[in-house]
């Protein structure tokens, strides 16, 4: 039995080691070298000789080369990939993609990106205010003449563009968030959205005399719950010139905490989160599942144990993938008065590193993405996107929801506050964890945003 | 009487080791379950039995996982490392075991102190861009390497106490040379230790994934376990797709373990404890 | 003079240099960054001033600290109790007499070989409230018992210690089973004629023989446990409400918001953590082995 064992190990190690030194000269070497290889035998003299001037020969040169694309795990679908399978089938170039964990991929793309590296040719962020702070504008191609530049809707070019330069490109969309709720459940028992907080407490009252839990509230996941906080971005607006995020970003001294709505907002917010039943148990809300609770929220809202949630408007097309048979509405959260939902700013973009040895193949699979039947294929699948960013697509479908959370607002959606402020605090979900646990207070929690931010202000100019 | 006392005292233990190691067989059979189904009916990863076998999940992932390329690199990254700390940590604990001069006591807690070290990313990928190995396999199988030699040099160190100081003077006897003694005389009698330290340091690189993320951008050098994020999101998750890939980093490892078990366990890991 | 010759210092050599470089070089870097302000809040723009000890001074300010280090031992001692007491019994259990025994083995070493990553998934859906855990507890009659386990903050902990416990437990059971096969049986054979009954065999013969696998699993398990960071993170990220917060954890926060000297200086408190009760556990392994 020894013996045998002995053999077996060494056969599985020998075979193990050819494979490895296969894996490290044929694999390792070759496959590795491939992309820096292949431009050094074509599409070098080019690449030395101003690739702009000579995109036609370019394109060309570009067939039979690799990018590697840097994603987080959330953002790639099964219809990039078939589009990456197409693109490659018409132009030779072949579209890696490196998706990572979406909790480190920050940290990621800086470790990847730094001191001018070209291992990644595009990589995926936030449009807008994220895109700037990370230092994206730096290290991206300017893409502003690009053919499909002018065919982006307005909003896209906005939220893709820092001084005057357009650096992302974006098949993603606009989205709306407020309180997402069962329309099927309120028509059969009688209940109306609510307008004001008073209102919107008693409906939770009396979802809760029926039995039922009224909110899904995953307020264990780091990314959640904030959403209670920046649906008050309208009236935060309102009490600060030209508006929230515009006077926040000027100066640390320009102080949060200072803002009355957002005090009396989240006075309501812990209020709401706090309440207990009779058995010390969260009265309003539940959650469930892992690190991530956003997963429990699916089941949670099919089966009726709850029957709202505060969360985005193209949410109920992933309820109905997964079978759910009820219709859902939204309307504003009337948090501090709001009755507006709010927008999210323009979601992902993908960028060029600048330092990358494959720009033309970048160019040519952005232009690909880009072509009307390749844009309506991607729209059609996307059904978790509710408008699109470029104009004249015809596939792209608003659910119920999101029409009703239209007409329920009183003002056009601002953007929220988190995609439009400098340095919004990455530890806020921990403030309200201590609100549902007691041990936060308003004050605190605005103060703690202010600290911070003055931090990241201090940290910005000294770097 | 005594022994069917005792027949029957043993029936006992048996079932009751069996209905305890329901706790692992469990979430296996649920695995197993979940990655036949479709992504609708696997969204609560409950226990019931799919209701029509989805084969064809395995062939998905398989491909959107390119787990062949996968399997090849994890082999790599966990092969190499493992021989490479086998063969430097025995020859290095071995001159730490024999001479005990104060310098050499240093080195050991020198190394002993790398069981306790934190080790941050952001400082390996800036000292492997700096060695230009940063990217490449290489670099992973050499800072997998680093990080496994402090165990291996203790479990090595440990042993080697217990081997009589005799055998090396028999040889010198006979004149032989250094790497004569050690190869012919030693590293065979080091065989038990050498497999426990085989077997952890290779369940550790095969399951290790932060690094190679940090380390490899290259999506063609990734490893099995990393390709769960393929199917795995914050937001949506196909749970029967992540079950397969689950299932495609534990077979080899559990083949591995199969074929082994009864050296693994009467033979090899003996040896780490021998003192 | 001989020694010098046959114990060569060059055997030492390779492995010096590899973990100088790669890992000590690492490591120390990290020290002197947890003087710095490093971040990266612009990817592009890292920058590191030394500032002393502010970012020590912070993390001792920080309120919540004491109950993070006094449950990142908590979490060390139980877990390495558990898993050694377990995992001892279940050795004793299977070294012989059991028919099945070779597979029971097989079965309990299984956990062992999974990674922490994977084992966090499948944990944290068999522990939802429609997971299979609850459904179980539902079939034989504890319906009040049924919760989100890992989003309730009396039940999270638990459920993470118990998830790490689950983990380890066979690899703790091999180390002990290949002890137990090196006890010679004249022992054993000597001692029942002297009319030993089980527990006097097990107390004299069996556990001083022991002492070296007791050592090492200690020492593995120590510094395991208080390291512990991916099995947590997944199934909790620390919460809720901070119940299942680690130091680890804090420190791969701090990393997460690219604070990096910030996540550096969490790492030295974590590693002053892990060396005093490694010490201890080495100094015992010591001691067993030179003597």
């Amino acid at each position: 039995m020894k013996k045998r064992f002995v053999k077996i190990i060494s056969a599985a190690l020998s075979a193990a080691m050819i494979m490895g030194t296969a894996g490290c000269g044929g694999n390792g070497g070759q496959e590795a070298e491939t992309p820096a290889a292949a431009p050094a035998e074509t599409s070098a003299p080019e690449a030395t000789a101003k690739p702009a001037d000579g995109q036609e020969e370019a394109k060309g040169a570009a067939a039979g080369s690799t990018i590697t694309m840097m994603a987080s795990q959330n953002w790639i679908k099964d219809i990039d990939r078939e589009l990456i399978e197409k693109f490659k089938e018409e132009t030779g170039i072949q579209v890696k993609l490196l998706v990572t964990p979406d909790n480190g991929y920050s940290t990621l793309l800086g470790t990847s990106l730094a001191d001018g590296s070209d291992v990644v040719d595009i990589f995926m962020y936030d449009a807008g205010k994220p895109m700037v702070s990370l230092g994206v504008p730096d290290m991206a191609l300017d893409l502003s003449n690009e053919p499909w530049a002018a065919n982006m809707e307005d909003w896209a070019v906005t939220a893709n563009t820092y001084e005057d330069k357009l650096y992302g490109f974006s098949t993603w969309g606009v989205d709306y968030e407020g309180v997402l709720y069962n329309k099927t459940f309120f028509d059969e028992n009688n209940l109306k959205p609510a307008e004001t907080w008073e209102e919107f407490v008693a409906l939770c009252d009396s979802i809760k005399e029926l039995g039922k839990t009224p909110l899904y509230e995953p307020i264990n996941g780091v990314w959640h719950t904030q959403s209670w906080f920046y649906s008050m971005t309208n009236v935060l607006n309102h009490e600060a010139t030209p508006g929230a995020a515009e006077w926040l970003n000027e100066s640390k001294d320009n102080k949060i905490a200072s803002l009355k709505t957002a005090k009396e907002g989240l006075t309501q917010i812990a209020e709401l989160l706090n309440a207990k039943d009779a058995n010390g148990k969260p009265k309003y809300y539940t959650n469930d599942g892992q690190s991530e609770d956003w997963f429990g929220s699916y089941t949670s809202l099919q089966n009726r144990d709850t029957v709202m949630m505060v969360t985005y408007t193209a949410y109920p097309a992933e309820l109905a993938a997964n079978g759910c048979k009820d219709d859902w509405g939204m309307f504003p959260l009337p948090v501090a008065g709001t009755d507006s939902v709010n927008a999210n700013g323009g979601g992902i973009s993908k960028y060029v590193n600048k330092y990358s040895q494959n720009i033309d193949a970048c160019k040519a699979y952005l232009e690909f993405l880009a072509k009307p039947e390749n844009l309506d294929t991607y729209y059609a699948a996307r059904t978790d996107l509710v408008t699109a960013a470029f104009k004249g697509v015809n596939t792209v479908k608003p659910t119920n929801a999101t029409t009703e959370a239209l007409e329920r607002s009183k003002e056009e959606p601002a953007v929220r506050l988190m995609n439009d402020m400098l340095y919004w605090d990455p530890d806020l979900y921990k403030y309200f964890q201590g609100f549902a646990a007691g041990t936060m207070t308003p004050d605190q929690f605005l103060e703690n945003m202010d600290t911070y931010r003055a931090t990241m202000f201090d940290a910005a100019t000294t770097n | 009487m005594v022994t069917n006392k005792r027949t029957v005292w043993n029936i006992c233990k048996e079932i009751f080791a069996w209905v305890l190691s329901l706790l692992i067989l469990v979430p296996m059979v649920v695995i197993l379950f979940n990655a036949l189904k479709t992504s609708g009916e696997a969204i609560n990863m409950s226990i019931a039995p799919p209701s029509k076998l989805h084969w064809e999940n395995f062939g998905e992932v398989w491909r959107v996982g390119n787990i062949l390329r996968s399997y090849i690199n994890s082999l790599i990254v966990s092969v190499f490392p493992v021989l490479i700390s086998v063969l430097c940590a025995s020859m290095c604990a071995y001159v730490l075991a024999r001479r005990k001069t104060k310098g050499n006591l240093a080195i050991y807690t020198y190394f002993a102190l790398g069981l306790m070290f934190p080790i941050s990313m952001v400082t390996v990928v800036k000292v492997t861009k700096l060695l230009s190995i940063y990217n490449t396999q290489l670099g992973v199988v050499l800072v997998y390497t680093a990080l496994i030699l402090p165990l291996s040099v203790f479990l090595f160190y440990g042993f080697l106490n217990s081997i009589p100081k005799e055998l090396d003077e028999a040889a010198i006897v006979d004149g032989a040379g250094a790497l004569r003694i050690f190869f012919q005389v030693i590293f065979p009698m080091l065989k038990p230790v050498t497999v426990t330290v085989i077997m952890i340091n290779f369940l550790n690189c095969w399951n290790e994934f932060t690094i190679p993320l940090y380390m490899l951008p290259d999506p063609d050098k990734a490893v099995v376990v990393q390709q769960v994020y393929n199917f795995y999101g914050t937001f949506t998750a196909s749970w029967n797709l992540v079950s397969v890939t689950i299932l495609y980093a534990i077979v080899p490892v559990l083949l591995v373990y199969i074929c082994g078990q009864k050296y693994i366990i009467s033979g090899m890991v003996a040896g780490a404890v021998k003192g | 003079m001989i020694n010098k010759k046959i114990y060569h210092w060059g055997f030492s050599l390779p492995a010096i240099v590899l973990y100088s470089l790669l890992f000590i070089l690492p490591v120390t870097l990290n020290f002197y960054y947890s003087l710095t302000d490093w971040n990266a809040i612009k990817i592009t723009g890292e920058v590191a001033h030394f500032i002393g000890f502010d970012n020590f001074k912070k993390i001792f300010s920080n309120p919540e600290l004491t109950s993070v280090i006094t449950r990142t031992v908590e979490f060390g001692l139980v877990t390495t109790v558990l898993k050694n007491v377990i995992g001892f019994t279940l050795a004793l259990l299977f070294n012989e007499g059991l028919k099945s025994r070779h597979a029971l083995r097989a079965v309990y070493f299984m956990p062992s070989m999974l990674s922490p990553l994977i084992i966090g998934l499948i944990f944290g859906s068999l522990l939802m409230t429609s997971g299979f855990f609850n459904q179980l507890l539902g079939a034989v009659g504890l319906e009040n018992l049924v919760k989100p386990w890992l989003t309730t903050s009396g039940s999270a902990f638990g459920s993470v210690m118990f998830v790490e416990v689950w983990r380890q437990t066979g690899f703790n059971m091999v180390i002990y089973l290949a002890g137990l096969q090196l006890i010679d049986q004249s022992f054993y054979e000597a001692a029942s004629i002297d009319g030993a009954t089980a527990f006097q065999k097990l107390r004299y013969i069996t556990l001083p023989r022991m002492l070296p696998s007791i050592s090492i699993n200690l020492l593995l398990n120590l510094s395991q446990g208080l390291k512990a960071f991916d099995i947590v993170y997944v199934l909790t990220g620390g919460g809720p409400n901070g119940s299942t917060e680690l130091i680890n954890t804090m420190v791969f926060k701090e990393f997460g918001k690219r604070m990096y000297g910030m996540s550096s200086a969490y790492g030295v408190v974590m590693f002053i953590i892990t060396a005093v009760f490694g010490l201890i556990a080495l100094k015992l392994t010591n001691k067993d082995f030179d003597s």
